[in-house]
C-alpha cells in the first residue's frame, strides 16, 4: 500500500511508473496517460509549458490518495506523476497508474484521480500557438472557485417574465411617494401613542390631576377591576356552545348545516339580506339568488365598477423581474458586507 | 508589520515580473485585504478576479482573518490547468 507521487522535469517513463505499482496481489493495473494535443479549438498548438507549486501539490495528491484508499479500500498502490516543464506534441504529461485486485475499483480509482487532479493540485499549463501566442488555460473542472466568486448567470426555463393582473387606475386609492407614505405612517404611529397614553392617564388616574405636576408613571394608582382579582381588565366571553367535547363531533350541529350546498346558500341568502323563508326546490332558490343580485345591479349601477371586472379587463402584461434565490441571497450577502465594512 | 515570502505562478509570475518576493504587512489582516495589497503592489489588476491565496500551502477564503508570522509563505494561484 504505498502513494509514489512526483513532479518530473524530465520526459515520464511509462515503464517505470507501471513497475513501481505493479504487486503480486494485484490482478489489474489502470493506467491513465495525459498526452500533448497538436490543436485546441481547430487552433495549431506547438506545445505546452507547465509549472507548479511543487510543495503544496504534492501535498494535494497525498490528499487525493487518502480520498481514494476511502472509496475504494482494496487499492493497492497508487502513482502519480506530473510532468514539468515544456512538453513537446505527443508527450505525455501526467500519468496515473492504479493496482487493484480487480479491475472495477482500479479503473474507477483512476478516473477520480485524474478529476481531482484537475480541480485541486496546484498546476499551470501555457499553451504556445502556432502564431507564437501563448495562453494560461484554466480546467472546467475546476472546484476551487474564482476569488471573490464571480456571479453566476441563471438560466431560466421559464420567461422571465410574469403575467400581472392589470390594476385600473381608479381602484388604486393611495397615490404617493415613498416618502410621503413613511411620514403618513409616522404619524400614525405617533397619533396611536398619544392616545394609548391618553387612555392610561385616563384608566390609571382616579384623582383630578395638574398635568403640569404630576407624573403617569410614578403617580398611577392600581384599581380594582369588576370581574377581575387584579388592576387587569378582563373580558368574559359567553359560551354559547356549551360544552365543546371534542369526543362528540355533533355539538356544532345545530349551528352548521349538515349539507355544504346548503350552507352556502344560507350564507348567500344573508350576504344579500333575503328574507328567512325559502322554496324547498334548490333551483328555485337559485333563482330568487340571481333575481336578487340584478335587482341590486339594477338599483344601484354606479357600484357596479367595484365588482364586475368584465368591464375593464386588460390583457396588458405588467413586466416584473424575477430572480434567482441564490441570486437574492448573493444580493443580501453583499448588501450586508457594504455595511459590516463601514 | 511582519515580512513574509511571496510566491506568484503562471500568469501571476508574468504580471509581477518574479516568482518570488517578499512584503511587509499586517499580521492580522483579512483575506481580502491581503488579497487587494498584493493586487495593487504587484500590479496584478489583469487577474484579480479569478486568483485565491494560499497561506503556507493552505487555501483561505473571503473572510477569513488570518493571523501572519515572519516568514510565513503566501502563494498567489491563479485557476489551475493541471492534467
Amino acid at each position: 500500500m504505498s502513494n509514489y507521487l512526483a513532479f518530473k522535469k524530465d520526459p515520464l517513463n511509462i515503464q517505470e511508473v507501471t513497475d513501481l505499482v505493479s504487486a503480486s496481489s494485484c490482478g489489474a493495473i489502470s493506467i491513465f496517460m495525459g498526452t500533448t494535443r497538436d490543436n485546441f479549438d481547430g487552433k495549431p498548438v506547438l506545445d505546452l509549458e507547465y509549472e507548479a507549486y511543487e510543495t503544496m501539490g504534492l501535498k494535494a495528491m497525498e490528499k487525493i490518495c487518502v480520498d481514494v484508499r476511502k472509496e475504494w479500500q482494496d487499492i493497492e498502490n497508487i502513482a502519480i506523476y506530473h510532468r514539468l516543464g515544456r512538453v513537446m506534441i505527443k508527450e505525455v504529461s501526467v500519468i496515473i497508474a492504479v493496482s487493484a485486485p480487480h479491475r472495477a475499483e482500479a479503473l474507477k480509482a483512476t478516473d477520480f484521480c485524474i478529476n481531482r487532479l484537475k480541480q485541486s493540485v496546484p498546476i499551470w499549463k501555457k499553451e504556445t500557438y502556432a502564431d507564437n501566442a501563448a495562453t494560461w488555460k484554466e480546467n472546467k473542472e475546476l472546484k476551487i472557485q474564482s476569488y471573490p466568486p464571480k456571479r453566476q448567470k441563471f438560466k431560466f426555463d421559464l420567461a422571465q417574465e410574469v403575467q400581472a393582473d392589470y390594476i385600473p387606475q381608479y381602484l388604486i386609492q393611495i397615490r404617493a411617494t415613498k416618502a410621503e407614505l413613511d411620514c403618513r405612517m409616522e404619524k400614525f404611529m405617533e397619533r396611536k401613542r398619544t392616545e394609548i397614553n391618553a387612555q392610561n392617564n385616563k384608566e390609571f388616574f382616579t384623582r383630578e390631576r395638574d398635568p403640569e405636576f404630576s407624573c403617569s408613571r410614578v403617580d398611577a394608582t392600581i384599581l380594582k377591576r369588576r370581574d377581575s382579582k387584579s388592576h387587569l381588565q378582563v373580558e368574559r366571553v359567553l359560551n354559547s356552545y356549551q360544552n365543546r367535547d371534542q369526543r362528540n363531533a355533533d355539538y356544532m350541529k345545530k349551528y352548521i348545516p349538515s349539507n355544504g350546498v346548503e350552507e352556502r346558500l344560507q350564507c348567500l341568502e344573508s350576504q344579500l339580506s333575503m328574507e328567512k323563508a325559502v322554496p324547498v326546490n334548490v333551483y328555485q332558490r337559485i333563482k330568487r339568488l340571481e333575481d336578487r343580485l340584478l335587482q341590486l345591479e339594477s338599483i344601484s349601477p354606479e357600484y357596479i365598477q367595484f365588482w364586475d371586472k368584465t368591464s375593464v379587463k386588460s390583457t396588458k402584461s405588467v413586466k416584473k423581474k424575477i430572480f434567482h434565490i441564490a441570486e437574492i441571497d448573493e444580493l443580501i450577502s453583499e448588501v450586508e458586507k457594504k455595511c459590516v465594512k463601514l | 508589520m511582519v515580512k513574509v515570502k511571496l510566491l506568484f505562478f503562471a500568469r501571476a509570475r508574468e504580471l509581477a515580473g518574479r516568482s518570488e518576493d517578499f512584503i511587509t504587512i499586517p499580521e492580522k489582516i483579512t483575506c481580502v485585504e491581503l488579497l487587494e495589497i498584493i493586487v495593487k503592489e504587484r500590479s496584478l489588476q489583469e487577474i484579480q478576479n479569478s486568483i485565491i491565496l494560499s497561506i503556507n500551502e493552505q487555501l483561505y477564503h473571503t473572510d477569513d482573518i488570518v493571523n501572519l508570522r515572519e516568514g510565513d509563505e503566501i502563494a498567489v494561484i491563479p485557476p489551475l490547468s493541471g492534467g
